[in-house]
């Protein structure tokens, strides 16, 4: 039995040395390689900035190790994709990452390990390389998973404004809502138009234009967004709403009063959010009967938009001090003293 | 005394198959943890946070900091809570009825006004007294409490918070910039299907740290930190991780962690008359979880997003750990019908039953194990065998599975810029059983006494502090 005790220690106790002689050397590589990255790129940087803002027509010269020279030509690039002002800069970048970076990529996106493949993702969408988009098409199709690999291929489907994306969204009603607008922010202005003329847009799908038109706040989509808040389903008519709010307009206050006096809570929320933030003294009462509304938020909301109206103060007093309901009259108190921003 | 011998004997050989079984079990777990880590090691973290940092409609978070006694780091915490790379959240410094200068410190520093309160009452806690709002910073609040203990502060503060998520942070833990940011993309990216985060907690002790940043990783000098270092990344990268790959993960962290607000509303708040809240919460989240018959589930992020300081004395350490067994013994008790019961699947066939036998009953083996080696080299009713295997069985128990776990640290990133604290964590790893383990060993019994005879308190340590705030 001890001989077989001193076998397995034995056997454990070279594991571990040859996991320490393992780690010892890789890292010894990994720390060598970041050195010369490093020392390469702070030799060439101003040189290529130079270079790729339009200043000096020669491109300076790179190591001609692959892996050292794409690793500083991504640091580099990375760097100046920040700073890009004019579509001359935007130009010189595709064209300077395609060059170096095409043909990697490729391999990469074949036969590169999962970060590398994912990490060559994000470089090609940040880069522009639209040259590459009909290999992650290909390579979004090959994907069985539904993990970041997968979201970062439709994020650059998106940004090439890949047209077959639409049916995709269309169809698949498991994204969530802030990845459809993670995708509808890359998509180019035309295709947006396009969506918005379809006429069997899925819910899931409107909820997210809706939402991301009201981030937008672009005039444009403003028509769109109103002509939902009378939507038959509940949670089109809601962001509807949150996207008036930071639109900051509805055509007519008539339209709000029917969510003043909603069953649904959340629509008295953003309607009487939205009465404050454009000041609808019309509203002033209602507001004050909502003050002392059964839902936290109401009361909040309600408190919050008499603050806003222009007798703000004295009507938020009135409520601190006057109002039937005990509840109304905390809200009103934790308001006169909260300092908030406007909630949108 | 032949029978005793017979009896010490036997009691050598179970002990020397059950850690041979966790020794297994912690390597199952390794293989398990291992894939993923080294799936993402190479991933550029940047990249990987960019979108979300600037998507407008990421989750508003509330950042709930309760503290007790904390005059010394408060201010910088707050501070650094300030920091954070967030799209919106609100910080909340909960003053759990502190007897020195806590929330003076945050008063002044951050000029704080008092505002009258309409706080909803999600759960009972000791009374509210006061509130206050930073007039430098709208989204920072004070409010301060009586006296009800760390689980009672945070059942404050999430009845104050506005927000539909709630990240809970030790007074003592300092967050990586990017914490919420990382531990929230695996709730949005699920869509909500992830209730509930925690990310790998690393030692600031030996690093550098200037105003939240981690600027330069470096080892401590002093052993029992080291160890603790060690430790941490067993515990996290191993076992964490390959619990959470299985949806099982029993423990976020008390001194960082994201949950859903409402799912935690409905699991009932925190536990106030435990030590251990942060497990018994997550225990019965799960247990809300399975009872609804819903599909979400709790997880883990291997990159590290909070440091914390470890207690750097034999006293605060002993306290420490006697703290975490009393917990861990008073949650596996409270949630006894989910062990082993069908229902909860996972939770209670694997989960539970690991932290009762690998987590919990360790301890009570190890000491043995430690008692059965010392009387076998001094008396000799135990075979001279039996000893030497036991031995080796100690030593190898706990060094393996370190250098697995070293190995783990040194795919994830942040990780020691040189390969000396590289092979410095290594050695140190193998002198773990004889000195550090039974120390820790012991001091978990003493817990397990303790639990039994329900004796508890905050825990405080004294604090030194690890960031350098006025130092860029």
């Amino acid at each position: 039995m001890i001989t077989v005790v001193f076998w397995i220690s034995g056997v454990f106790l070279l594991l571990q040395v040859v996991l320490l002689t393992y780690l010892s050397f890789s890292k010894q590589k990994v720390i060598r390689k970041d050195n010369e990255v490093e020392q390469v790129y702070h030799r060439v940087l101003n040189p290529y900035l130079a270079y790729l803002s339009g200043e000096g027509d020669q491109e300076p010269d790179l190591p001609s190790n692959e892996e050292t020279r794409i690793s500083v030509i991504e640091k580099l690039l990375s760097g100046y994709v920040s700073n890009i002002k004019s579509t001359g800069d935007e130009k010189r970048l595709k064209h300077t990452a395609e060059k170096h970076l095409s043909e990697y990529y490729r391999d990469i996106l074949n036969k590169g390990s999962w970060a590398e493949r994912v990490n060559a993702l994000y470089y090609i969408e940040d880069f522009r390389m639209d040259l590459l988009q009909s290999e992650v098409k290909r390579h979004f199709h090959s994907l069985k998973e539904r993990d970041e690999e997968y979201r970062q291929s439709l994020r650059v489907l998106a940004s090439f404004g890949e047209k077959a994306l639409i049916q995709l969204l269309k169809s698949d009603d498991t994204f969530s809502t802030g990845f459809i607008k993670e995708l509808l922010r890359r998509l180019p202005a035309d295709l947006l138009e396009e969506l918005k003329k379809e006429k069997d847009i899925p819910v899931f799908f409107q909820i997210g234009m809706i939402s991301y038109f009201g981030e937008t706040g672009y005039y444009e989509h403003l028509p769109y967004v109103e002509h939902h808040i009378t939507h038959s389903e509940k949670e089109v008519r809601l962001k509807a709403l949150a996207a008036l709010c930071q639109y900051r307009y509805i055509s007519s206050a008539d339209k709000l009063a029917p969510f003043l006096t909603s069953e649904l809570w959340e629509e008295r929320m953003y309607g009487a959010r939205l009465s404050g933030i454009l000041q609808l003294t019309r509203y002033s009462t209602t507001l004050m009967k909502l003050a002392g509304d059964s839902k936290w938020w109401v009361r909040f909301a309600a408190c919050e938009a008499l603050k806003q109206m222009p007798d703000g103060e004295i009507l938020l007093t009135f409520a601190a001090e006057g109002h039937e309901d005990l509840y109304a009259r905390d809200m009103a108190r934790q308001l006169q003293t909260l300092k908030t921003g406007v909630s949108r | 005394m032949e029978w005793l011998s017979w009896i010490v004997n036997t009691v050598a050989i179970i002990i020397i198959i059950y850690m041979a079984s966790v020794s297994l079990l912690y390597i199952g777990m390794f293989l398990v943890a291992g894939p993923r880590i080294r799936k993402e090691r190479q991933l550029n973290r940047e990249a990987h946070i960019e979108e979300i940092s600037m998507n407008k409609d990421t989750f508003p978070i509330s950042v709930l900091v309760p503290a007790y006694n904390e005059e010394v780091g408060v201010v910088s915490t707050a501070r650094s809570m300030l920091a954070l790379n967030y799209p919106q959240f609100e910080v909340i410094v909960v003053d759990d009825g502190s007897s020195d200068q806590t929330s003076e410190r945050v008063i002044a520093e951050f000029r704080m006004k008092e505002i009258d309160l309409a706080v909803r009452r999600y759960f009972d806690t000791q009374p509210v007294e006061r509130a206050y709002q930073s007039t430098l910073f709208p989204n920072l609040f004070l409010i301060q409490k009586q006296n009800g203990g760390k689980a009672d502060a945070l059942n404050a503060g999430i009845n104050f918070s506005k927000y539909p998520y709630f990240a809970a942070i030790d007074g003592d833990s300092l967050l990586d910039r990017d914490a919420l940011l990382k531990t929230m993309k695996p709730i949005i990216d699920s869509n909500g299907k992830v209730t509930a985060t925690g990310g790998t907690v690393r030692i600031a002790n030996g690093s550098r740290i200037v105003r939240s940043e981690v600027e330069n990783i470096a080892l401590p000098k002093t052993p029992i930190v080291l160890m603790q270092i060690i430790e941490y990344f067993r515990a996290f990268l191993i076992g964490r991780l390959g619990l959470s790959r299985m949806n099982m993960l029993l423990i976020v962290s008390g001194a960082f962690g994201v949950f859903e607000k409402s799912r935690v509303i409905k699991a009932g708040g925190y536990k106030v008359n435990t030590v251990g809240e942060d497990m018994e919460l997550i225990v019965r989240m799960h247990k809300s979880i399975k009872d609804e018959k819903s599909d979400q589930r709790i997880e883990y992020i291997q990159d590290p997003v909070c440091w914390t300081e470890a207690p750097s004395t034999v006293a605060s350490l002993r306290s420490q750990r006697r703290r975490w067994q009393r917990g861990l013994a008073e949650t596996l008790w409270t949630h006894k019908s989910m062990l082993l019961n069908p229902k909860y699947k996972g939770i209670g066939l694997f989960a539970l039953p690991y932290y009762l036998f690998v987590e919990l009953l360790s301890a009570i083996f190890e000491l043995l194990g430690y008692i059965i080696i010392v009387a076998g080299l001094l008396f000799a009713f135990i075979s001279w065998e039996i000893t030497l295997v036991m031995f080796m069985a100690t030593v190898l128990y706990g060094s393996l599975i370190s250098s697995l776990a070293v190995l783990l640290e040194e795919w994830t990133y942040h990780k020691y810029p040189d390969v000396k604290s590289l092979l410095k964590l290594f050695l140190w790893s193998l002198s773990e059983a004889f000195w550090y383990r039974p120390l820790t060993v012991l001091w978990r019994c003493e817990g397990l006494i303790s639990a039994i005879r329900q004796k508890g308190s905050w825990g405080n340590m004294q604090r030194k502090g690890i960031s350098e705030e006025e130092a860029a």
